[in-house]
């Protein structure tokens, strides 16, 4: 491996992570633009969200998860990475639906 | 873990650092300017994006405006000092505190939808109490501008360890960058750059963090060192985590969250339909932030770094340390580097907002109800430059900001339960609201530099909670919310933000 990519590892997440990043610009830029066309529309919807509560449970829960996870074994230290990467792809996903619609 | 050296990088120069800072503000600069022409053209788009933030925009910005750069620094600097119980205590609330907005943001946009600030809603809520105004009006104001001197200070730290910058130098163009994208686009601006931040924190963190491993020796190397040394660094369960930083942290994040004005801008600014589920998942999708980051806490402690000689005393260092030192390619340092940058140019770009809309909505538009749009919108950007000088004077001249911290804590802590009572419930009261913030910071400040934070905070917030309480239970007087619904939108310059008169009944 060159000095440049470090590893196998860092270079597998450098791959996928531009592919992530290719994603979130993509539906950023096209998230932008709707906002840009819809500018002049009224809001007309309702907040009717139910599962604030769950999902604040399901969340503390698996964070919490994941940092004792460190502690399971030397392999669970890429839970982290491999989470981050995640947190792209579902912002990346949020970006999305509000194209969608 | 002996074989693996900690030498600086000989090719870091300081030219670096300053270039790095300027290019990711040309960056942010060229997207703010789109923004700026397409959807930026008024003081309502500026300062609350004309409720026009959909759920992708709130998530990604709402991540990055809570992505402080203590916040990146601090979970590999828990992490080093208490195992995996301080990335525990320091992230799990982290995340909540966002999450515990929830209510109160569904709760606020749904009882005054043409609402812009905290301030704002205290004087429709305590129609002719002036005092209650005042006191929120300097929490919001303070609270932001420590936040701007916070993460500017952030910027310097990271700017002078990774590259050996000036910190003034560093300071002055962190600011002069983010200064300048704010004053053109405000929330819009904030909320699109913090888009773009949110990706820096994310991916790049997944990647230096698996380098770092690999430079470190390896996963199997750094957790094998760890484990060695006991002392329970592998689990979350040491007490001594939550009594030393853990519980008080929680209350203060709770309080920066739900008493926030760069929260409530982002509630009102959003889309209706979008409030309570962009809360959540932003709350969720921070939580890989720092559970990401933790993970060099855990390579300083499997490499013995001393927290004295390496680091000087301060283990918020251990991050740019170890990234500098590990002897990792230059470009995975820079790239380190501009996730401490982007996540501290978005909390000042929001911090700048809130300032602005406070100042707008809060300030000038009481002072002259009349004035025109094009006047108005001309006084929605001066604050920012103000507080932006007021944060260059102090990072400077070196002086204590204590006294700002302390100001900002205090009020802060002391009003979040009245507020919270406030939202809830009818009976609550403006006298209450006023002399329980007043006495619980008269009385718990002194508690907190006697008996310490834990014990401040919490007379703060008992005094806070008890003297409303019973203001409003002997009171006799009811709230009609639905009169909330009524308050004029503020930067129509037409018309005021003052309700009608006989929003208080009286109970039988």
């Amino acid at each position: 491996m060159g000095e440049q990519v470090v590893s196998v590892g860092t270079a597998i997440t450098i791959g996928v992570g531009l592919i992530i990043a290719g994603y979130y610009l993509r539906y950023m830029w096209a998230a932008l633009q709707q906002s840009v066309r819809t500018r002049d529309e009224l809001d007309e919807g309702e907040d009717k969200y139910h599962f604030s509560l769950v999902g604040a449970v399901i969340s503390v829960i698996a964070s919490s998860g994941a940092i004792a996870a460190y502690g399971l074994g030397a392999v669970f230290l890429y839970v982290g990475p491999l989470l981050a990467l995640l947190s792209a792809i579902a912002v990346a996903r949020c970006l999305y639906q509000e194209v969608a619609k | 873990m002996s074989k693996v050296a900690l030498t600086a990088n000989p090719l870091l120069q300081p030219i670096q650092g300053i270039v790095t800072e300027i290019l990711l503000g040309v960056v942010l600069l060229v997207l703010v300017y789109y923004i700026k022409r397409n959807l930026v053209s008024s003081t309502k788009d500026f300062v609350i994006a004309n409720r026009k933030i959909g759920f992708g925009y709130g998530v990604a910005g709402l991540i990055s405006i809570w992505t402080w750069a203590m916040a990146v620094m601090m979970s590999s600097a828990m992490t080093y000092s208490y195992g995996l119980s301080g990335l525990f205590w320091f992230t799990v609330p982290n995340g909540l505190a966002v999450i515990a907005v929830i209510p109160f943001a569904r709760k606020a946009r749904s009882l005054m939808p043409n609402g812009y600030t905290i301030p704002e809603f205290v004087r429709a809520r305590f129609e002719g109490t002036r005092l209650a105004v005042g006191v929120v009006v300097l929490g919001a104001l303070f609270g932001s501008l420590i936040e701007v001197i916070i993460n500017i200070k952030g910027t310097a730290l990271v700017a002078y360890n990774v590259f050996g910058v000036d910190p003034k130098v560093a300071a002055l163009t962190g600011l002069a960058v983010v200064l300048m994208y704010s004053i053109l686009g405000g929330l819009w601006a904030s909320v699109s750059t913090s888009t773009l931040a949110t990706l820096l924190h994310s991916v790049p963190s997944a990647v230096i963090v698996v380098a770092a491993l690999s430079q470190a020796g390896g996963a199997g190397a750094v957790w094998g060192a760890v484990a060695e040394q006991g002392q329970g660094l592998l689990s979350v369960t040491r007490a001594d985590a939550a009594t030393g930083f853990g519980i008080t942290l929680a209350l203060g994040l709770l309080t920066a969250t739900i008493a926030g004005q760069e929260f409530w801008q982002v509630a009102w600014g959003l889309k209706k339909k979008d409030v309570s589920r962009t809360f959540l998942w932003a709350g969720a999708w921070f939580y890989p932030i720092p559970i990401c980051l933790g993970v060099l806490g855990l390579i300083g402690v499997a490499l013995h770094v001393d927290v004295n000689k390496a680091l000087g005393g301060d283990a918020a260092a251990i991050g740019p340390y170890l990234i500098s030192h590990l002897g990792l390619p230059l470009w995975i340092v820079i790239l380190y580097a501009v996730v401490i940058l982007s996540a501290c140019y978005s909390v000042i770009d929001s911090a700048f907002t809130a300032i602005s809309s406070v100042f707008v909505v809060d300030i000038v538009k009481p002072l002259a109800p009349s004035i025109q749009e094009r006047g108005l919108f001309l006084w929605a950007k001066i604050p920012m430059a103000i507080a932006a000088v007021i944060a260059v004077v102090v990072v400077l001249s070196g002086v204590d900001f204590v006294t700002i911290v302390l100001t900002s804590y205090a009020i802060r802590t002391a009003i979040l339960i009245p507020l919270v009572l406030s939202l809830f419930w009818k009976r609550m009261t403006g006298a209450g609201f006023v002399w329980g913030t007043l006495a619980a910071i008269a009385i718990g400040m002194p508690i907190r530099s006697v008996y310490g934070e834990l014990w401040g905070s919490v007379a703060i917030l008992s005094i806070s909670a008890v003297i409303p309480l019973v203001s409003g239970l002997l009171a006799h007087e009811a709230f009609d919310f639905d009169r909330l619904k009524r308050v004029a939108d503020a930067t129509e310059s037409s018309r005021g933000a003052t309700l009608p008169p006989s929003a208080v009944r009286v109970i039988s």
